[in-house]
């Protein structure tokens, strides 16, 4: 569904992005791990077409992404920034039709699918960080994008908000199509992903599925930790812990 | 009980209604409206209705280019006057009618001054810096403002003619008195051109309630959209400007007057503040006319007065909001 050819991304002392080649097929969640500047926000922009700089070439369903009208690749793209901060104190419901695309009834349902009926007219000053992250990944996913991308979505939630918007986002990909998102914590990733990412210094190191990513020589190199693989046998899997930083 | 957006609208408008036949009845010379006289007939056609009609226009002019600038840049304190935009686009004015550059009042001029509003709006965008905090699109606006106001003085201090600097005053603080016709068709053209521009672009307006990088995403060309909405700040107050001068704060105020009358929705703030703006530019003018002095203040003072206090409330909201 989504082929990136060489991408680049130029920066100021080193690049951003290096040579990236990947193909991804649909309807699967696939988590973009790294450490703090390996370039996961850099090609999560640069897919969104929010990269002015990005050379390469990004392919979806065969078309030539970056040339498609803006207009054109919204009908298949949501984008959830990193940080994103509404300018005006307005509804959820107002929030999550923003570019207002859908009747009351579709709304309403969305609404419901998220869980924000019950918060639909509380202003955004008035509801918490979570509830807010799920209102704006809500208003990401209101046209069903078949392209879905969030940058670190559960950065700064509690354990039960992680949760639901990491569900919410796997169900997405069952239904509509594909989803990046990057991810810091790496059980998350592990537990919801359906194959991983993992960047360092801007360059794609490894990917595929969770275990075959999350290796002690990964996390290592990439992390700079030593880490291990915990099972719990309730049902919930092996997941990977990092026990300490390693020593230079 | 809480008014949607059409009932506040209606209900403004109803005010602006009574304040404008307010604001004909009050002038120099009192009128017998039942049965008026060849003069006083005169003075409605020729003075009280051309003045209506210009606060009219420059009300909604500068309330919906204070409006736009507040939700383009995403910053509360935006607005023409402050941002040194009218300064600039009163600058080629005054450089194009005091040095001979153009027939005096020529249809040509506003399409001049336009110039100096895009000159004062692109450095505006470059001195700030895009997403710039207040403080910064304050700063950059009061240098831009310092300079044109400067440069005009110097301009007219200089200017060929000798009662030219005595105008200063005119250009500077702006005033809606001794107008005519002639100052609507000045107005004319260029609010007509800004309306639509800005109702095509409203939906990129309420979008910019997100980062622009979201907005980029939503099927917005944000460079090409922002180009056409300085477009129509520009010409919104360059019509303004070659009117009646350079008239601070109604920009700043009026959408300020929105959010507090409890909309907080772009789309509110954006329609309604041309309304707002009128009933306050009405309101002012009278207040204006109503005092009698042996010269008419200028309008621009008496907005400068309530609204500069509004300015300071704004900035130290702005600074606890951040301590």
């Amino acid at each position: 569904m989504l082929e990136l050819d060489d991408l680049y991304l130029a920066g100021i002392s080193r690049p951003r992005l290096q040579h990236i080649n990947l193909k991804l097929t649909s309807n699967q969640l696939i988590g973009v791990i790294g450490a703090n500047g390996a370039g996961k926000s850099s090609l999560l922009r640069g897919i969104a077409a929010v990269e002015p700089q990005l050379k390469g070439h990004i392919r979806l369903k065969h078309q030539d992404w970056l040339r498609l009208s803006h207009r054109q690749r919204q009908k298949y793209l949501g984008y959830l920034p990193q940080t994103e901060a509404p300018e005006w104190d307005i509804r959820i419901d107002e929030l999550v039709n923003l570019s207002a695309q859908v009747t009351h009834s579709q709304l309403m349902k969305h609404l419901e699918k998220y869980a924000l009926l019950t918060l639909k007219e509380r202003r955004v000053s008035q509801v918490s960080g979570g509830e807010r992250q799920r209102a704006l990944l809500a208003r990401a996913t209101l046209s069903e994008p078949q392209l879905l991308i969030c940058d670190e979505p559960v950065s700064g939630l509690d354990v039960a908000h992680q949760l639901t918007i990491m569900q919410q986002l796997h169900n997405h990909a069952r239904t509509h199509g594909l989803v990046l998102a990057a991810i810091h914590d790496l059980a998350l990733a592990a537990r919801f992903c359906d194959s991983l990412l993992l960047m360092h210094n801007g360059e794609l190191v490894q990917s595929g599925e969770p275990f075959e990513v999350l290796t002690e020589k990964n996390l290592a190199h990439c992390f700079g930790v030593q880490a291990e693989w915990f099972c719990k046998d309730n049902g919930v899997g092996w997941i990977p812990t990092p026990l300490q930083a390693v020593k230079d | 009980m809480k008014l949607n957006q059409r009932q506040c609208f209606i209900i403004l408008f109803a005010i602006v209604i009574l304040l404008s036949a307010l604001q004909l009845t009050v002038g120099g010379s009192s009128i017998n409206w039942w049965m008026p006289n060849a003069l006083e007939k005169d003075i409605i056609w020729d003075i009280r209705v051309p003045r209506m009609l210009l606060t009219w226009l420059i009300a909604s002019a500068l309330g919906l280019a204070g409006a736009v600038m507040q939700l383009l840049l995403r910053n509360p304190l935006a607005e023409p006057g402050i941002t040194g935009v009218s300064g600039c686009a009163a600058l080629v004015t005054i450089a194009c009618l005091y040095f001979g550059w153009l027939p005096a009042f020529s249809f040509g001029l506003p399409a001049l001054a336009l110039v100096g509003g895009l000159l004062g709006v692109s450095l505006l965008m470059v001195l700030a810096g895009r997403r710039a905090s207040p403080t910064r699109v304050i700063l950059a606006g009061v240098a831009i403002a310092t300079m044109s106001s400067a440069a005009m003085g110097l301009l007219l201090y200089l200017a060929p003619n000798p009662f030219a600097f005595q105008e200063w005053a005119f250009w500077h603080m702006g005033s809606l008195a001794n107008k005519s016709w002639h100052s609507v068709m000045l107005a004319l053209p260029g609010i007509v051109l800004a309306f639509p521009i800005v109702w095509l672009g409203r939906r990129f307006l309420y979008a910019l309630t997100l980062s622009e990088e979201t907005v980029a995403t939503m099927g917005f060309n944000v460079a090409r959209y922002r180009n056409w909405m300085l477009l129509a700040v520009a010409l919104l107050t360059t019509a303004s400007v070659v009117a009646v001068g350079v008239i601070g704060f109604v920009g700043l105020l009026a959408p300020h007057a929105v959010r507090l009358l409890g909309f907080n929705h772009p789309k509110y703030v954006l329609w309604l503040s041309p309304v707002t703006a009128i009933l306050l530019l009405i309101s002012f003018d009278t207040l204006v006319q109503l005092m009698s002095t042996a010269r008419e203040l200028p309008v621009g003072i008496l907005a400068a007065l309530v609204g500069a206090p509004l300015l300071i409330v704004l900035l130290v909201r702005e600074r606890n909001s951040h301590a």
